[in-house]
């Protein structure tokens, strides 16, 4: 029996999922102990892990790119700039979170390490090109996400909401696994690219099994991303799920799928022309869908909720005029605006989560009204947020959609770019609800009436105004800095037909 | 950053600094010093910045005037800012004659105004709050008219937006101030999307034919890149000046209150009065005519575009100065006097006459500033009653606000030669009849029709201004004394703790389901809920004192400016005739042909006769009494009258309307989302049913109806993916 | 006819009625998942005949064995509000569901299998399935997602916990 050599390890590439998973299995031996009955140490011992994660992606942006353990784990600036995102979200979310757990009473220890692996799982799926990877980065996700949504056991509707959540999770994961064994099949690889692999065979039925097996994994990230029509479950399960297990979801999902996203419809360029139009109308639906819908919400959390159907389709726009003309449009505008929608999400369900008081929350539009009293900074915060996510100049959401506009119009996706711009001017109307809703007094209201230490929230939301303003203001910088994910690391540019 | 024009930043500058003042050490300051002393502290830094802007660019416009007509432009770069592929985007500032002309107007009345708000709201809690967002709001619009590129425009042209949408909303505890936020808000968006794909309609011509054109400076978003080229441009493609112009008309329709898009200002007047003052009269609001006069070049290469700005400018002036005749609220008077003055704006450029629109512009900025400070004085002394019919004979207790505000009506009123609106008025009429200037479409002269709407529009403005200044200042009984004492005379008791009109007409009327406009019962609750702690009622015994000197100097200031000599501005010979100094252009044009006189006798003599006569009539009707026919009892109106009052039903068509289809379309959006998928499957249910003879309640919102429509999404991308494969005979 | 040809018709058949009874006797819970027994039984068979012996041993370890008592005690439990079970009966859905699962079925399915037919040898290596060959490479190449997938596990380990937690 010969022995294989044991490869050099790429230790660097795997740190920082590793790094967090090691940090969640820390967080649950601490739990363990539960030192003076309280998460407080966990909370610490998972932001410095969190802090050290982030530490460990920095200095990759100056390595070599490529793939490791054989393209199970690839550094490309996509991949890094997502996974810096992805720590930053859970960062904030965690700042945020214990005192929002405590006043709902349900202050379990294991929410931090469920969103830590949950992270983790999203980082791996934004950092692979082996569908095997994908499959297992989506399922770490996914998992711990249906149990946070179920966590708060009190409320009927958390509970409804995971089973939701749980089933229609299943059904799409259950679409991602069969479209990879189609494509595994005729091609007999795992990595992503096996669509090409396939047309190269140049035989007719292997491409025609790789061609269903490609539609059916779109359905599943479709799924993930919230893309209509597999968009129904996103607004049930914002709103019942605990506030901050929606801003974490809304954003670590939302970033995870349309990373994976960006990697499968570029590995599925030999293609194109059989399922662009699918994405178009998809994209189209859900800017549609989800702006319009979103209008006649009563729950500030199911707006938010068809809001981001809205916001996947944006993002799907920018995916497709890069997919469409990579030589004209980078990468640049999508992850400029992922990284803005994460931070707008993040400060405005944060923001949103002072609705729970004394172990009950109301997330309508009346619940809101008065917390302009009641957490005037926090509030002030919200109009920025939203400001943003209406898309007013000069801040981040503005930049966003105009490079995505820009992009679209490169690209030669004209009615993408105006659909576009007509939804998101439609989508003001429902953001100014939310505004109006917080500034409308409230009777008898007092002036931060719970007593909830509010220093954790207030640094979260001070940390996403100043991401908005930083990110606006250095739009340039940024977009620059962005913009070495186009140089030609694209994940089907250079590679070659792997072995079988 | 080099050149006679480097301080130009200081101009954004300073009120920026302001707003950062006011914003972080505001409350602290009047926390400290107590509100004594405190809020004059932060008053006296709220206007020093805004003066000393100012002052900086009156030292730059008597710079510029020192060059050559020609070379009256310069643009400054701040920082690079935007570079993608091939576009560069910089922080630019263009300082040119039309720009400083703007910001003469901005700082300068804003610095008044603001001088008069610290007065004006002194007894307000939100004192610094207040000065923080007009602080901004300056910077802001000193941003939209000094950006050298359509980026920054957009971003002043919203920000001023922003701003405007915080001060309507100050008092946002009143339910109806914020709906009427979000009412300018949501109608300004319309205007918004008009202009920002008029700015991509430029855009994309421009990248598109910048090899063509052979464009090197990567900043083609940029002014002074754009108008070299537009002749060119628009030679090449006639269609697409008339569409741009067309969309930039629009976004100019939304900020500049033009109907239909007019019905948002009339609501604004919720904010305090020297909101009202500054961005709903004196600078905001003419952002359109600034941006029309700024794309000049794309208006006049388009006939049809012109006789759009022309018509509806006609038509706005008509429709406003009908509707003031109606209104009983002293500020929704003025408010739809602007709303007509800015349609006399539009005519003028509509004519072609694109310096007339800007001189009135400014004599409008003064004196309609004038006018609104001036019924702010009389608000303040009238215990925040806004009802014109309550008031009467205050000649006796404010002479300062009467002499003051009487220039001001005077020159709106248009008599002759005295003062500053009379000289405006016959700039833009003159050439509209005459057609001097005009870009004509065809047999229908558009534009000349609009200069007869204007002299009719003259004699009204003339007539209603004198009906306002009559029933507030007239000789007749102190009507006040004569009231019931707090029982309210009817429905229309239009007393008010804070100086702001609840909007008592129309909209409230109309509950809707997102609550973005009131029921009845709301607005019961409101008004019920509303802190009264400030202002005793007004009631028999009230006595009117004349208000600070704080108050009353910026309305002799702008008074002065409301006088006649302004005129010189368009005397023949004159070094800064405001046409040649707009446009250096025209005077070389004007030395091979003769420039006809500005208004032909004939046409001076209407003017005589529109203004005399409908100040005439309005002394007549108003002076010595509040007729029946407008008076408290709702049920004694002519029905004239009581159409205007209603604004003929614009407002309640264009706004409850949209509201209504935005909702509709919404819910039938979300009734496909969640329903009409549902409802198919229960169809075929049904017949399953009638089938099968099992009845059963079809309910939504189950997993499995979801799952149902994942299930027909796969299914229709496989199906389409087989289709496809079919279509191309099988895969490659 | 081939020896193989004949064991895998066999297999394949039992295999279908299996999968059939689930559904078909659906009225009784623990019946239908004797039949799942069975039907992952003989699908363990099926990857014993294609040479994939690790898969078929843990297929009847894990499916069969843990997995489906697992099944039946809950079931079992549940016995007791069996008319929960069927309470649902067809409200409409039912029709278009089977239609398109038909639907989905005919297009992917026959498009992609149907060339398949005429293939007869397997290009794959003897040891393919062996439990040396798979440890082998998961523990070399596949070293890490083999550690992820743990790391799945202990999610769904926390994550049942967190649900069934009464207080904290």
């Amino acid at each position: 029996m010969s022995y294989q050599p044991i490869p050099t390890i790429d230790w660097w590439a795997i740190a920082p999922v590793s790094i967090v998973m090691v940090t969640g299995i820390v967080a649950l031996l601490i739990e363990m102990f539960r030192p003076n009955r309280n998460n407080n140490t966990i909370v610490a011992v998972s932001l410095v892990g969190l802090f050290l994660a982030g530490l460990s992606v920095v200095p990759q942006f100056s390595m070599p790119f490529g793939s490791s353990f054989g393209g199970m784990v690839v550094r490309d600036y996509l991949g890094l700039v997502l996974q810096l995102l992805l720590i930053t979200v859970c960062f904030v979310a965690f700042l945020f979170s214990e005192p929002y757990l405590r006043e709902k009473r349900i202050a379990f220890a294991e929410f931090y390490q469920l969103a830590l692996w949950a992270s983790a799982g999203g980082m791996i799926m934004v950092t692979t090109e082996n569908l095997l990877m994908f499959f297992l980065g989506l399922e770490v996700l996914g998992i711990a996400l249906y149990c946070l949504t179920g966590m708060c056991r009190q409320e009927l509707r958390s509970e409804e909401s995971a089973m939701k959540y749980f089933l229609l999770g299943a059904f799409g994961t259950a679409f991602v696994l069969m479209g990879i064994a189609y494509l595994y099949g005729p091609t007999g690889s795992l990595r992503i690219d096996a669509v090409s692999i396939a047309v190269a065979s140049d035989q007719p039925h292997f491409v025609l099994m790789a061609l269903f097996g490609f539609g059916l994994l779109l359905v599943g990230l479709c799924f993930k991303s919230a893309l209509v029509p597999f968009h129904q479950w996103t607004p049930d399960v914002y709103q019942g799920a605990p506030t901050n297990v929606t801003a974490f979801m809304a954003s670590t999902s939302k970033i995870a799928a349309i990373g994976a996203l960006i990697r499968v419809l570029a590995a599925g360029a030999p293609l194109v022309s059989y399922w662009f139009p699918i994405m178009f109308w998809v994209a189209i639906l859900s800017m549609v869908v989800g702006n319009f819908a979103a209008l006649v919400q009563k729950d500030v959390k199911r707006t938010l909720g068809y809001s981001s159907v809205a916001n996947g389709g944006y993002m799907l726009v920018a995916v497709l005029a890069h997919v469409q003309a990579p030589e004209k449009v980078s990468l640049a505008s999508t992850l400029f605006f992922i990284t803005g929608y994460g931070v707008m999400t993040m400060g405005a369900f944060a923001v949103v989560s002072l609705a729970a008081r004394d172990g009950k929350e109301g997330t309508r539009f009346q619940d809101l009204h008065g917390l302009w009293h009641r957490a005037p900074f926090a509030a002030g915060c919200l109009i920025l947020f939203v400001a943003s996510l209406i898309g007013v100049p000069p801040t981040v959401g503005f930049f966003g959609k105009m490079f995505i506009f820009n992009d679209a119009l490169a690209a030669g996706l004209l009615p993408l770019a105006l659909v576009l711009a007509v939804t998101s001017v439609v989508s003001a109307y429902y953001y100014l609800g939310i505004i109006q809703a917080v500034f409308v007094q409230e009777e008898g209201a007092v002036k931060n009436e719970s007593g909830r230490p509010q220093a954790g929230l207030n640094l979260a939301v001070l940390l996403c105004a100043l991401a908005i303003f930083g990110i606006s203001l250095g739009a340039e910088n940024v977009l620059k800095f962005m913009a070495p994910a186009e140089d030609g690391r694209q994940p089907v540019a250079e590679r070659t037909v792997a072995q079988r | 950053m080099t050149g006679p024009f480097a301080n130009v930043w200081l101009i954004v500058a300073l009120p920026l600094i302001g707003f950062l003042v006011q914003a972080l050490l505001g409350g602290k300051v009047v926390q400290t010093l107590g509100p004594r002393f405190g809020r004059p502290a932060m008053g006296a830094l709220a206007v020093l910045p805004i003066a000393a802007a100012f002052a900086v660019g009156l030292d730059l416009t008597i710079k510029l005037a020192q060059l050559p007509p020609e070379s009256r432009t310069a643009v400054v770069t701040l920082f690079d800012w935007i570079t993608l592929q091939s576009v560069n985007v910089p922080f630019e500032l263009r300082v040119d004659t039309l720009s400083m002309t703007m910001v003469l107007i901005i700082t300068g009345i804003g610095a008044l105004i603001h001088l008069y708000a610290t007065g004006y709201m002194a007894e307000e809690r939100d004192y610094t709050r207040f000065f923080t967002y007009l602080n901004l709001f300056v910077a802001a619009m000193l941003v939209l008219v000094l950006g050298n590129n359509l980026v920054l425009t957009f971003i002043g042209w919203e920000g001023v937006g922003l701003c405007s949408y915080l001060l309507i909303g100050f008092w946002y505890k009143d339910v109806a101030n914020s709906k009427a936020a979000n009412k300018a808000f949501i109608v300004n968006r319309i205007g918004d999307w008009g202009f920002t794909l008029g700015i991509f309609g430029i855009v994309v011509l421009m990248a598109a034919n910048k090899d063509s054109l052979g464009i090197t400076d990567a900043r083609w978003m940029s002014f002074d890149v754009i108008l070299p080229y537009a002749k060119d441009l628009l030679a090449m493609y006639p269609g697409w000046a008339t569409a741009v112009a067309v969309l930039l008309f629009i976004g100019a329709m939304g900020k500049s209150a033009q109907y239909p898009l007019a019905i948002w200002l009339p609501d604004a007047m919720a904010g305090p009065t020297p909101v009202s003052a500054l961005i709903h009269a004196a600078t905001m609001v003419t952002s359109g005519i600034y941006l029309l006069t700024r794309m000049s070049e794309w208006f006049l290469a388009s006939p049809v575009a012109m006789a759009i700005v022309a018509g509806v400018g006609a038509l706005t002036a008509l429709i406003g100065a009908a509707t003031a005749f109606g209104q009983t609220d002293i500020k929704k008077v003025l408010a739809f006097s602007t709303v007509s003055q800015l349609g006399y704006m539009f005519i003028g450029c509509g004519v072609g006459a694109f310096y007339a629109g800007m001189f009135h512009v400014l004599t409008h900025a003064f004196f309609k500033a004038l006018l609104f400070l001036g019924s702010g004085a009389v608000i303040h002394a009238m215990a925040h009653n806004q009802d014109m019919r309550n008031y009467g004979n205050l000649q006796r207790y404010l002479p300062i606000t009467f002499a003051t505000m009487g220039i001001g009506w005077a020159a709106i009123a248009g008599i002759p030669f005295l003062f500053a609106g009379f000289w405006s008025k016959e700039a833009i009429l003159g050439p509209a009849v005459n057609q001097t200037e005009a870009v004509m479409l065809g047999p229908l002269s558009v534009g000349q029709w609009a200069g007869w709407v204007g002299f009719l529009v003259a004699a009204m403005t003339a007539c209603y201004m004198t009906r306002m200044m009559a029933l507030t200042f007239g000789s007749g009984p102190e009507r006040w004394r004569l009231l019931p004492a707090h029982s309210g005379h009817d429905d229309h008791h239009g007393h008010d703790a804070h100086g702001h009109d609840h909007g008592h007409d129309h909209h409230e009327a109309h509950a809707d389901e997102h609550g973005y406009f009131m029921t009845d019962a709301e607005l019961e609750a409101a008004h019920a809920a509303e802190p009264h702690e400030h202002h005793h009622e007004l009631d028999a015994h009230h006595k009117p004192h004349e208000v600070p000197v704080t108050m009353w100097l910026p309305l002799a200031v702008l008074a002065v400016f409301s006088l006649g000599w302004v005129g010189a501005l368009l005397y023949e010979n004159s070094a800064w005739k405001l046409k040649y100094w707009l446009f250096p252009a025209a005077k070389k044009a004007a030395e091979h042909a003769h420039d006809g006189p500005v208004a032909t006798w004939m046409l001076i003599a209407l003017s005589f006769a529109t203004s005399l006569g409908g100040i005439a009539l309005g002394l007549w009707l108003y002076w010595r009494r509040l007729p029946d026919w407008e008076g408290w009892d709702l049920s004694k109106w002519n029905p004239l009258q009581k159409a205007s009052q209603r604004q003929f039903g614009i407002d309640e068509v264009l706004g409850d309307g949209s509201v209504k289809a935005g909702a509709a379309v919404g819910s039938v959006t979300w009734a496909f989302d969640r329903w009409v998928v549902d409802g198919l499957v229960n169809l075929v249910g049904g017949l399953g049913r009638l089938f099968g003879g099992v009845v059963r309640k079809a309910q939504s919102g189950y997993v499995r109806g979801y799952a149902l429509l994942m299930e027909i999404g796969v299914v229709a991308i496989v199906g389409y993916l087989l289709y496809q494969i079919v279509s191309a005979g099988g895969a490659r | 006819m081939s020896g193989n040809q004949i064991v895998f018709i066999v297999l394949a058949a039992i295999a279908c009625i299996g999968a059939a009874g689930v559904v078909v006797f659906g009225d009784n819970p623990v019946r239908s998942a004797l039949f799942l027994v069975l039907n992952f039984f003989v699908l363990g068979f099926l990857y014993f005949t294609l040479g994939a012996q690790l898969l078929g041993i843990s297929q009847i370890l894990v499916y069969a064995g843990a997995i489906m008592v697992l099944f039946l005690f809950v079931i079992m439990m549940l016995q007791q509000q069996s008319a929960f079970l069927r309470s649902t009966e067809s409200d409409g859905r039912g029709p278009i569901a089977w239609l398109l699962g038909a639907t989905m079925f005919m297009t992917v399915g026959a498009a992609v299998l149907a060339p398949l037919g005429g293939v007869t040898g397997s290009p794959i290596l003897d040891t393919f399935g062996t439990p040396q060959s798979i440890g082998k490479v998961l523990f070399t190449g596949y070293a890490w997602p083999f550690l992820i997938s743990s790391v799945l596990l202990l999610v769904g380990i926390v994550g049942s916990i967190l649900l069934a937690k009464r207080k904290f």
